[in-house]
């Protein structure tokens, strides 16, 4: 039988009803993250001392223990969220695409051990006074809160504009809270379900993450709570309309509404002149007295970060390489992407480059020199308009002279590591043993050694160069062949 | 406390304002109704003499009016002034409520509610697309909304409030320049920007009352039922319905806009759409159609064309402070200005309306680079040539334009002489064959197998090879046959006869009878491609289905001559092993489909949907579901149906091109192929399976009906549904089947609990195939048919 699965079965949880009748407050981080939930963590434990809370690490750790002890609170490891496809899509989705996709499969899983109702919070978010406004809301029956990244209109000048806003989603799903009854899960299956294939960043398609999904809400969702208090989820993108401002007992106000959370959203602890890597409206000098909450939080990130190191938990992303340890280039994942169906498959089946689909021939291809030419190789292949004119690899002996130009030559010029090239490439160069093949090869590999002296020509020349390698090396390759 | 309803619309649409007050009033007799005409009152019309008040869109007050009436065509510029109307309204009764419905809903009831919300507070009122998912694989789905806006504002209503002014500000300030559509810049006209709105009024009530806004986006969760006390749509008492889309003069169509019913599929809401289309008969929607658009002129007359808009956009994103003369005078300089986004305009002179019908055009931009010097000169050529006739321009921006004539937008229709085809009878008794015959794909294989069932039947054939772009072709270089034959056969398709036909060397044709060999997968054969049969002398089809969409198109004789089915000995082990299937006695059923051979046509969701059916807990059941498929998985249904796929256990895919010898081995290794198309031209992976004794289940509709019987296999019921725009290519009018997929689950039952039935019909499949699918049948009907032609044709 395959695993449980949350995404269309009632199946009893593994664990339970251990959240019975609970408010649980969740983040979701990979290891890189931990400083920023230590801090969100310790302010929900200040704030609401009694809330369960919960970590869903996104990422592989051998000790959890350590990680639950350092960020204060008990830690799920993504892979036990029930996902049929879990390790399919830590190879399809990138680092954030990838956490964000395992935010719907999180409240199922909350849901299935029965808490009454679950509210997710990024990493980045700090908390100051109780989520009170999120209880009342679910207490007079709402079964979604969300709040919308801002509240009045900005602008189209500056980043982000109305526009990107528009594009990018209504409601910023840094905040999230769900009920647990039979239309808030159906509605929570539907959104799961659009993350196994369908969580990019893709914004000419209307699609962003999980977040563009959530504009739905409204619609899917009846008693969908649209959370309007200016103390929520403070951010870069609302800050130019909130007003922060220090009250007499030292706690913050916003618009005169006292500050709930706020989400450092792009705030990077070594750069304290600006507020955020995402915009460009707002400065630190706008901030008057919210100044303080950012000069602080910097600071707690900047300890949380030394912290971990000393509590030896170290901070590399775990589907961030193969198994080899060679970094998983952004252009590997597009291809898997584009080449390969979400599939239930093992952590080696994708991350093993041995096992995994990178060095299989590439899909589409139908003919015995196939396993030549690796689904990375057909990717730019169909990309690049003069490499489709140099070699026709839909023909077996023109895709034999594409992998030997490729394995040569070719790779460099696109940066492709060695590893999504097939062995069988590799070796072709020492396949054919006569002399006019060798002469080819021996032109080849001169012309390329010459590329190492090219910043010594002008420009003219390196351009000339370009042109022999897109234009005369395919055509000399291709005469080993015939 | 005053409510006023609106409405927006030009004058061609005015039979729709029109039904839309008559059934308002008749519903709710006190009903203060206003029409804002995005035009200008035709001559001919008395405008007091109609039962409502008229305000020109240009009297809103608008300050840069004209240049909204350029910039946009008649769709956007009805949307634009939306929110003016409502602040006009304001104005005019500060403090007031005010309703806005498109000119094309139809109202059944009151409605009440609205006042109620807004007395307890809601100062906006919206109504969602959909109260439930899009995701069954029809347009319009999630994607699509998300794309085009949550709230339908088709609909809207408002009261006058602080945050409302605010948000009609800002909305209207929006609409001076962006009320276009442009997906992928995350615009849709008004729309888009009211899902912003529930972020800026705390008091936006989204209504979910399913009486309200009822159309063609919410019909999947609501039902429009007749009852004894009216209208229904599911459990709320109807209150308007939205006519999106509207095809008056077609029975068949619900909605132009959408492909998931049909007005028989819509249920009730099919005579509620008879009785609207009768309103609107009633005031004379035939004449209203064709009045002219105000703004759809310069003031001397020169039409304004789309393309003439979107130049003015380009030139002018900011708005244009300036009156209707000056803006609506016609400058042929805005067009015929050199393009400033193209540097290099040596060769030939791109001017900016150039420039922007070839960015609007994919195929133009496909055919000619502007950024080389011959892609300008071709160009331009093509321009002066085609312009005119394709877009309607006047020939002043036409630089070199061959023809004085003003065209009205249509294509011109050159008079086609059919060719007399005389045969030359001395030719010797043979055939011609042209044909991929060295390619590797289906249409190779399919014509390779011909080749041998002529020769099988002892008939002469002289090989002519054409080679396919973008395929392998198969090694060994047998030169083509020279001689002479009488017969020449095309085995190309339709669309490809001329072009191959003007390749051949005279000799290799003149004088021939000449046959070819066409397939189609839809009821309606493309009229755009039977000219092709003008070159002909008789056109042979795979299948019936086949035969009568091409008969309907062309008098030519229509010859019915199957493929033959041929099948390479496969091993049967191999092929479970290779899916991973050890246990002998599991039922493998599989279906077969190329994301790219259209994945709504082959239906591979409807197969797992029967499989789900079938088997709740499929490891008890013994069975396993194979997804065996190739291309590219760039369609949301593709992703769609392989996340559906990864998510059920015992669901096997394999995505990968398999060749020769494994695809034999993995057909022999199945037991049921399952097939629940829409539509198939001949269908051979189901044929193949049949020929190797395999139970077939499929939609028993299209070309493979012709082989398809309750004694060889298990054909299943289906409904015919219209096709949208883009579910397939010349889907226009078209239809296909849905197939029943409760009882392709009850046959996979049938086929997991009754193994002797299923191998009773496998080895009947394979009897018919080897009765009159083999090589040999097949040769001996094609014989028969070319000893006649032959017979007729001698000299």
């Amino acid at each position: 039988m395959p695993m449980h699965d949350i995404l269309t079965t009632e199946a009893p949880h593994p664990a339970g009803a251990a959240l019975r009748g609970e408010r649980v407050l969740f983040t979701i981080c990979s290891k890189n993250y931990l400083p920023q939930a230590r801090i969100l963590v310790r302010s929900v434990r200040e704030q609401m001392p009694d809330a369960p809370v919960r970590v869903i690490l996104s990422d592989e750790a051998e000790d959890l223990g350590r990680i639950a002890e350092y960020v204060g609170a008990e830690v799920i490891p993504g892979r036990a969220l029930g996902l049929p496809t879990y390790y399919d899509m830590a190879m399809r989705y990138d680092i954030v695409e990838f956490n964000t996709a395992l935010k719907p499969a999180a409240f199922l899983h909350f849901f299935a051990q029965e808490a009454r109702t679950a509210v997710y919070l990024d990493p980045d978010i700090e908390l100051f006074r109780p989520l009170t406004e999120v209880d009342a809301a679910f207490e007079a029956g709402a079964q979604g809160v969300i709040t919308p990244h801002i509240c009045e209109p900005l602008d189209m000048v500056h980043n982000p504009t109305e526009l990107k806003i528009m594009r990018t989603g209504i409601y910023n799903l840094g905040f999230a809270g769900i009920a647990n009854t039979e239309e808030g899960v159906s509605f929570t299956r539907w959104w799961a379900r659009k993350m196994l294939s369908d969580c990019r960043v893709d914004l000419d398609a209307g699609i962003f993450v999980d977040q563009k999904y959530v504009d739905l809400m409204p619609s899917y969702l009846p008693r969908t709570k649209i959370l309007r208090h200016r103390g929520y989820n403070v951010a870069y993108w609302n800050l130019a309309n909130r007003a922060l401002t220090r009250e007499g007992d030292g706690s913050f106000a916003v618009n005169g509404q006292p500050l709930v959370f706020m989400h450092f959203s792009g705030v990077r602890p070594e750069k304290e002149d600006i507020i955020s890597v995402h915009q460009d409206r707002v400065s630190v000098d706008d901030l008057g007295d919210g100044k303080a909450l950012f000069d602080n939080y910097r600071a707690e990130l900047k300890r949380a970060r030394e912290e971990m190191a000393e509590a030896g938990i170290e901070k590399s992303y775990a589907y961030g390489s193969f198994t080899t340890g060679e970094a998983i280039p952004p252009l590997a994942r597009q291809v898997y992407a584009k080449a390969i169906p979400p599939m239930r498959v093992s952590f080696d089946d994708v991350f093993d480059l041995e096992k995994g689909p990178f060095n299989q021939g590439a899909t589409g291809i139908n003919h015995r020199n196939q396993r030549l030419i690796s689904p990375v190789m057909a990717d730019l292949w169909m990309r690049k308009p003069y490499l489709q004119v140099a070699f026709n690899i839909r023909d077996p002996e023109e895709a034999k002279a594409y992998a030997l130009w490729f394995a040569e030559t070719g790779f460099r010029e696109w940066n492709i590591p060695p590893a999504f090239i097939p062995k069988e490439a590799w070796e072709l160069n020492r396949q054919r043993k006569t002399f006019r093949s060798r002469m080819a090869v021996f032109a080849l590999q001169a012309l390329e050694r010459g590329k190492w002296f090219k910043f010594m020509y002008p420009k003219p020349v390196r351009r000339a160069a370009v042109r022999i390698n897109r234009k005369v090396l395919p055509h000399l390759v291709k005469r080993i062949g015939s | 406390m005053t409510t006023v309803y609106f409405s927006i619309c030009s004058a061609n649409y005015m039979p729709y304002a029109r039904t839309l007050h008559a059934s308002l009033t008749q519903a709710d007799p006190d009903a203060e109704f206003i029409l804002f005409l995005a035009d200008v009152i035709p001559d001919d019309l008395d405008a007091s003499s109609l039962p409502f008040e008229v305000v020109e869109a240009m009297d809103l007050g608008i300050d840069t009016f004209a240049d909204m009436a350029f910039r946009y065509d008649i769709m956007e510029f009805n949307t634009a002034i939306k929110p003016f109307c409502f602040q006009h309204l304001f104005d005019r009764t500060p403090g007031s409520r005010a309703v806005y419905l498109d000119p094309d809903i139809y109202v059944t009831k009151p409605l009440a509610e609205l006042g109620q919300f807004f007395d307890q507070g809601a100062e906006l009122i919206l109504t969602p697309h959909a109260l439930a998912p899009l995701d069954d694989g029809y347009d319009p789905d999630d994607r699509r909304i998300m794309q085009t806006g949550s709230y339908n504002l088709g609909f809207a209503a408002m009261a006058d409030s602080y945050e409302t002014r605010g948000l009609l500000d800002w909305w209207a300030s929006h609409m001076r320049t962006r009320c276009i559509s442009n997906l992928p810049g995350g615009l849709f006209v008004d729309q888009k920007f009211m899902d912003m709105a529930p972020a800026f009024v705390e008091q936006t009530e989204i209504l979910r009352h399913k009486g309200y806004n009822a159309a063609y986006w919410n019909l999947h969760e609501r039902e429009i039922i007749k009852s004894e006390d009216g209208w229904k749509a599911g459990d709320d008492p109807l209150v308007f319905f939205h006519f999106s889309g509207v095809e008056r003069n077609d029975p068949e169509v619900f909605s132009r806009h959408q492909n998931r019913f049909s007005a028989e599929g819509a249920g009730d809401a099919r005579e509620l759409l008879e009785i609207y289309k009768a309103a609107l008969a009633s005031h004379d929607e035939d004449a209203w159609r064709k009045v002219p658009y105000a703004y759809g002129t310069h003031t001397d007359g020169t039409r304004i064309v789309d393309a003439m808009r979107r130049v003015y956009r380009r030139v002018w994103p900011e708005p244009l402070h300036a009156d209707l003369d000056t803006i609506f005078t016609f400058n042929p300089v805005l067009y015929n200005h050199p393009s400033e986004e193209l540097k290099d305009q040596s060769g030939a002179r791109i001017t900016r309306l150039m420039h922007e019908v070839w960015r609007m055009r994919a195929d133009l931009r496909a055919a000619f680079a502007l950024t080389r010097e011959d892609g300008r000169k071709r160009y331009a050529e093509w321009f002066a040539q085609s312009a005119v006739a394709q877009h309607g321009f006047p020939t002043e921006l036409v630089p070199g334009a061959v023809d004085a004539q003003r065209g009205e937008g249509a294509p011109v229709e050159q008079p086609v002489k059919t060719p007399s085809l005389p045969v030359d009878g001395s030719l010797p008794e043979a055939v011609r064959m042209v044909g991929y015959l060295k390619t590797e794909s289906g249409l190779g294989e399919a014509a390779r197998n011909k080749e041998a069932a002529l020769r099988a039947a002892g008939i002469p054939v002289l090989r002519r090879t054409i080679r396919a772009e973008g395929f392998v072709n198969l090694e060994g270089e047998d030169a083509d046959d020279r001689g002479d034959a009488r017969i020449l056969y095309l085995h190309v398709n339709a669309d490809r006869t001329l072009g191959t036909l003007e390749a051949l060397p005279a000799k290799e044709k003149d004088g021939c009878y000449r046959i070819g060999y066409w397939a189609w997968e839809l009821r309606t054969f493309p009229a755009n491609w039977v000219s092709a049969a003008d070159n002909l002398h008789e056109i042979w089809v795979p299948s019936q289905f086949v035969a009568d969409a091409v008969r309907e198109r062309t008098d030519k004789p229509v010859q019915l001559i199957p493929h033959p089915v041929v099948v390479t000995p496969g091993n049967r082990e191999a092929g479970r092993q290779a899916l991973g299937v050890e246990d002998p006695e599991t039922l493998v059923i599989a279906t077969i489909f190329d994301t790219r051979s259209f994945i709504k046509r082959k239906n591979p969701a409807g197969a797992i949907e029967a499989f789900r059916r079938a088997f709740p807990d499929p490891e008890a059941a013994n069975a396993v579901l194979v997804l065996k498929s190739h291309g590219p998985l760039d369609s949301d249904l593709a992703r769609q149906v392989f996340a559906e796929a990864a998510t059920m256990p015992n669901v096997i895919v394999r995505h990968q091109v398999f060749t020769g010898q494994d695809m034999a081995d993995f057909q022999e290794g199945i037991d049921v192929l399952l097939s629940p198309h829409r539509a198939e031209g001949f269908g051979l992976n189901i044929a193949q399976a049949m020929a190797r004794g395999k139970l077939a289940i499929a939609t028993g509709w299209s070309g493979n009906a012709d082989f398809m019987t309750e004694a060889n296999s298990m054909p299943l019921r289906y409904d015919l549904r219209p096709l949208a725009p883009g579910d397939y290519p010349f889907a226009e009018g078209q239809s296909w089947a849905e197939p029943d997929i409760t009882q392709a689950a009850e046959c996979l039952q049938r086929a997991a609990a009754d193994p002797a039935h299923r191998q009773r019909l496998g080895k009947a499949a394979q009897q018919t195939m080897e009765d009159d699918f083999s090589i040999e049948a097949i040769g001996e009907r094609s014989r028969r048919r070319l000893a006649e032609i032959f017979a007729a044709t001698v000299s």
